[in-house]
């Protein structure tokens, strides 16, 4: 008997949880938040095919990308859909398997950082006058240090020490020197927020400021987060680009920045091996088009004055007006 | 049995200017006022005669400069954090503006539902909202519970905001100027809904506003002020019909008189 309570309570449950992941899913899909724009959707198609072959890339990756297997320098056939490296390795395979580091590393730091600036920023603006602008020192300190020549220096300085910097000590110091953007951002928007009525009633009614800060706060500025995101994304993509470009992170490690170097050391653009430059150059422009047609795209929604109504929509509405 | 009161409280609002210059706004200046249980009692005067400080003052969004608040014959000037969150279940604000005052990424429901569960409310949490929702005349309830503000008529807005503030509970209802952003049709509507609460609910009721003609309307007394101090109270119709005070003839004078044809 008992046990069939149980049982009973349990199912009720699980349908409860069935029936708010349906409501989170049909709220997803039927909020047009990123299907309503044109941008937005291109955006999130390119996304979503890099994320694709970031996850996939390794394992359907037709060769192996740091085998040295074939004849040097041979132009796209069939068997090499983008030739061979001087180095006789097939560029198809390192492009594939290439993008799942640049994505990781471009995304965790994208992730990291914002979720810094998200904690520094807001309880910066929602706090005192005087906490408020310490932490905005501390910000404009972290403002101007230079996250790359950061990585140079101890690129070269591990290099010194005969190792090399691995892509967790690089998407660290990405993160430690691109928050403070966001968290500028987020603590002026805080900041105007702060002080309308709806948080000023929420005081009253006996919220605490943590309840405030996450259920209305964050709520609010969400589409700035999400910005957010896609531009220290791109930084963390820059960055560990340029880095193994200028061939401070560990030369063995294949990804798009790693290809860029190695294909410019051979100097590949003078021999004529384009099928080798080109392609990782082609992918890195696309990757950070598709988030700032992410970005455009969540702006427009999400920023009701930049909107644009199509020409058909007002056309009928003017009918209907003429009608009424 | 006196509720509130403030004994000679002041308010001096002090702004730095370069290095050791200051410049002091005087926003309130020993001011006494008191309201009773189950009583409606008006402050009246223009923008900047300091009836929105003494508002926030009675809810601690300020500290007073100097005086006394009491609260059912306490001194509660020196509270402090928790104990303001307790005093604030009881006495509670209604805000001017109803397009400002709720959140608008959060529906109907969730702003009636919070202070319940912040307030640790025994009952049946969901219940406790619709019955809300119908005492300020939004029903069904179940129709307003989904809506955002901004599917709302100001109206509509006032009452949601009056049913979060009722939610509680309170005692003493502060309501800062909670029609003066609404349509002329609505107002009646709304300060009949004031009434109503008070005789249902045996709440207080500070109503604040610059209006004379809606104050002798919903009040039983009146505190007139003018530049941080009171000049004048009494029983509103005696105020009104019987003005002491330059500054309250003035103020009477200045209301529209809706019988005056141009």
């Amino acid at each position: 008997m008992q046990n069939n309570k149980f049982d009973e309570a349990d199912n009720k449950l699980k349908s409860t949880i069935f029936i708010r992941v349906k409501q989170l899913l049909s709220k997803l899909t039927s909020s047009n938040i990123l299907m309503s724009n044109n941008k937005a959707k291109a955006g999130l198609i390119l996304f979503l095919s890099f994320l694709s072959i970031g996850v996939v890339g390794g394992l359907i990756s037709p060769y192996n990308p740091n085998g040295f297997l074939f004849g040097r320098n041979q132009p796209p056939s069939y068997s090499h859909l983008l030739g061979t490296t001087a180095y006789g390795q097939d560029v198809f395979s390192q492009l594939l398997s290439g993008a799942g580091p640049t994505l990781f590393v471009g995304l965790s730091v994208g992730l990291l950082a914002t979720a810094v600036s998200i904690t520094v920023g807001v309880f910066a603006g929602f706090s005192s006058e005087r906490v408020s602008s310490i932490i905005n020192g501390i910000i404009n300190v972290f403002l101007v240090i230079p996250g790359i020549l950061v990585i140079m220096l101890l690129g070269t300085f591990m290099l010194g020490a005969n190792q090399s910097l691995g892509y967790f000590p690089m998407i660290l110091i990405l993160s430690v020197t691109g928050w403070a953007w966001g968290a500028r951002t987020f603590r002026s928007q805080t900041l105007s927020i702060a002080k309308r009525d709806f948080i000023l009633s929420s005081l009253l009614i006996g919220e605490s400021r943590l309840s405030i800060v996450f259920r209305q706060i964050v709520r609010s500025i969400f589409p700035i987060i999400i910005s957010n995101f896609f531009f220290t994304s791109i930084y963390g993509v820059m960055g560990l680009t340029f880095v193994e470009y200028l061939g401070i992170g560990n030369l063995l490690d294949v990804n798009w920045g790693t290809m860029l170097y190695w294909s410019i050391n051979n100097e590949a653009y003078l021999t004529g091996l384009w099928w080798w430059i080109l392609p990782p150059s082609i992918m890195i422009s696309l990757l950070m088009f598709s988030f700032i047609l992410l970005n455009f795209g969540i702006d427009e929604v999400s920023n009701p004055s930049l909107r644009k109504y199509s020409s058909v929509k007002r056309k009928k509405s003017a009918v209907d007006n003429k009608n009424a | 049995m006196e509720l509130l009161a403030t004994q000679g409280i002041s308010k001096i609002f002090t702004k730095r200017r370069g290095m050791f210059g200051e410049t002091r706004t005087v926003a309130l200046n020993d001011v006494n006022i008191s309201i009773n249980s189950k009583e409606i009692v008006g402050l009246v005067g223009a923008s900047g005669s300091g009836k929105s400080t003494l508002a926030r003052l009675l809810v601690f969004l300020y500290k007073p400069t100097s005086g006394k608040l009491l609260f059912e014959g306490n001194d509660i000037t020196g509270y402090r954090s928790r104990q303001i969150r307790k005093y604030r279940q009881e006495v509670q604000m209604v805000f001017q503006d109803p397009y400002a005052s709720l959140d608008p990424n959060h529906n109907v429901a969730w702003h009636v539902r919070r202070p319940l569960i912040t307030s640790g409310y025994s009952g049946n949490i969901e219940e406790r909202v619709d019955q809300v929702l119908e005492m300020v005349t939004l029903s069904p309830p179940e129709y307003f519970k989904n809506k955002y503000p901004h599917q709302l008529s100001g109206g509509q807005r006032q009452r949601v905001y009056l049913a979060r503030a009722l939610a509680v509970e309170p005692k003493i209802l502060i309501a800062d100027e909670p029609v003066s952003m609404l349509d002329v049709s609505v107002r009646i509507e709304i300060l009949e809904l004031i009434s109503k609460l008070r005789e249902e609910l045996g709440i207080s009721i500070i109503y604040i506003t610059h209006d004379v003609n809606t104050v002798s309307l919903v009040t039983d007394r009146v505190y007139v002020m003018h530049s941080g101090m009171v000049v004048e109270h009494g029983n509103t119709d005696d105020v009104i019909s019987n003005p002491t005070h330059k500054y309250t003839r003035e103020l009477i004078e200045a209301a529209p008189n809706p019988y005056k044809r141009i």
